[in-house]
């Protein structure tokens, strides 16, 4: 008799819905996280009365989250208070113009058509192509199983449309851009968002150029903190019996004659089970905790043949004033050649960016009680990486600080510096360091063609018996709804395959 | 004959592939690249 009847392996997204899912289905569930919060990137910290969110800074794509509430027998209104982010986002060109779109699509077409009249007639093309594959890929390839072949074939089964978008997955972004835009002011609107996917342009699969339209379908804030969306996974988990315990470390998972039987800790102390769900790294689960000796020759090349996805580091700022911004959201606008000469120039040889460029998120415009009254929350994204040539992150972090600051007062936004009340940093190697993520890799493995779906670790392992993957890790890969569905597609899967 | 057929089919192919791959973008030509030289990974993250 085993002690738990699943045992999952990290508290982030994918781990509590997978976990609230499974205690719905009457399983005994335990959940084992190793750092002191909830969440992993989905979480918020409180300095000095400001709320910091860890790292994901909105909700957008919501259909799979109100899935799993559904599936959960609640709904997401009912568990989230979700504030609707009007505008958009605002992208702040390097001669300090700005340009910011609204939700509205009608309104959008015609700020673009400002720009390029020919571009404007486009946008409503590329509205339409894109609504279809949003559509399409959310009916099947992003909450359906995609571990094999007849998996693929079974999707389009479920949706034939799914066929007629299978040459999208062989482009770019970067070519899914350029198929509907021209011209570079309005490129430079769309560019940034390949990196939500860890590549430039050039490298990302094309279905994810759907993220300069799904933006427009509606992007929210939890109010209280990204933290409150896996909060909501743990209460209704803990509804149906699943059990929570933080602070501790799982260091093995015991396997015999090819199945799993439970976990050791980091005291010694073994707990038996016959389903283990992992919601960390693929390549710490099988290469550290499981070990090599119990995988196959060519399978364990595949696991290590992986890249790690990117990291990023990230710079929370409290502020005694609003900061002269518009949206919740705020890019420095890059065109994609421009992304990519970064990836090429910059990430790929450890040599930080000259000129800072990245997100600016600003929480308390959607929700101000994150900050003191009159006071404001920036969560700061800009550009870097994990490899630093010639030196590390514990030299370069002050450096950093001070860089993105006076970088950002200058055109993006003014004043900035002389508001700073609070300031902390969290680089790749925090990241590593705290919430276990090798090389601060955000969204766990790289995301590109050779590592989508078939040729992503497997949901439900090929080697291991009992053994089933959620997060970023697996299919459908790093972000907020992506992960929740992870979690769906495990819960299914031991509900089909472990009675 | 046959195998001389088969010989003067790849080696079109071949050309042609390098035809089409040269006359990419640099941008299409990494999409291509980083695709082309991760084929021999494919077998072994398909069995994990």
């Amino acid at each position: 008799m085993s002690d738990y009847d699943v045992i999952v392996i990290g508290a982030g997204l994918g781990g509590l819905s997978a976990g609230a899912l499974l205690a719905r289905q009457g399983r005994k569930v335990l959940v084992l996280e190793q750092a002191e919060r909830i969440g992993g990137c989905c979480s918020t910290f409180e300095r000095d009365g400001y709320h910091f969110d860890v790292g994901a800074s909105i909700v957008e794509i919501i259909q799979p989250i109100e899935l799993a509430f559904k599936l959960l027998g609640t709904t997401l209104q009912e568990e989230i208070d979700l504030i609707p982010c009007d505008p958009i986002m605002t992208f702040i060109f390097k001669d300090g113009s700005r340009v910011t779109y609204p939700v509205s699509i009608e309104r959008t077409g015609e700020i673009i058509a400002s720009i390029s009249p020919e571009d404007g007639r486009r946008w409503k093309d590329f509205v339409a192509f894109m609504h279809e594959l949003m559509e399409v890929t959310l009916n099947t390839f992003f909450i359906e199983p995609v571990n094999t072949f007849g998996d693929m074939l079974k999707l389009v089964k479920k949706d034939p449309r799914f066929l007629k978008f299978l040459p999208v997955f062989l482009s770019s972004y970067q070519d899914m851009l350029q198929r509907f835009f021209k011209n570079e002011k309005v490129l430079r609107t769309m560019a940034y968002q390949s990196l939500y996917f860890g590549f430039p342009p050039a490298i990302v699969p094309g279905p994810y150029a759907m993220v300069p339209y799904s933006e427009h379908v509606g992007i929210y804030y939890p109010r209280g903190g990204m933290i409150k969306i896996p909060q909501a996974f743990q209460r209704v988990g803990e509804r149906y019996g699943m059990e929570l315990r933080l602070n501790t470390l799982v260091t093995k998972v015991l396997v015999s004659n090819g199945r799993v039987q439970g976990v050791r800790l980091a005291d010694g102390s073994e707990i038996t089970s016959r389903i283990v769900v992992s919601n960390i790294n693929a390549r710490t689960l099988y290469l550290k905790l499981i070990g090599e000796e119990h995988l196959p020759p060519l399978a364990a090349s595949g696991i290590k043949s992986y890249r790690y996805s990117k990291g990023v580091p990230m710079v929370y700022v409290g502020l005694d004033a609003a900061p002269q911004l518009e949206a919740h959201h705020s890019v420095i606008a890059v065109s994609p050649e421009e992304v990519n000469r970064y990836w090429w120039d910059n990430v790929e040889r450890g040599r930080l960016p000259e000129e800072t460029f990245g997100l600016i998120c600003w929480p308390t415009h959607s929700d101000p009680s994150l900050a003191p009254k009159g006071c404001h929350v920036l969560n700061l994204i800009p550009e870097a990486f994990y490899r630093l040539s010639g030196s590390d992150w514990d030299i370069e972090k002050p450096r950093f600080i001070e860089k993105t600051l006076n970088d950002l007062s200058k055109t993006a936004i003014p004043g900035l510096k002389e508001h700073v009340k609070v300031i902390e940093c969290a680089t790749p190697l925090d990241f590593e360091r705290r919430l276990l993520l090798p090389e601060g890799a955000i969204y766990a493995l790289q995301q590109d063609l050779p590592a989508m779906a078939v040729f992503r670790p497997s949901a439900k392992s090929k080697v291991i018996q009992g053994l089933y993957l959620s997060g970023s890790t697996t299919h459908p890969g790093g972000g907020v709804p992506t992960t929740i569905a992870s979690g769906i597609i495990a819960s299914r899967l031991i509900e089909r395959y472990e009675q | 004959s046959r195998l001389l057929s088969f010989l003067l089919a790849l080696i079109l192919l071949a050309l042609g592939g390098w035809l089409w791959y040269s006359q990419l973008d640099e941008a299409r030509k990494r999409f291509v690249q980083n695709l082309v030289r991760q084929i021999p990974d494919l077998p072994g993250r398909y069995l994990i």
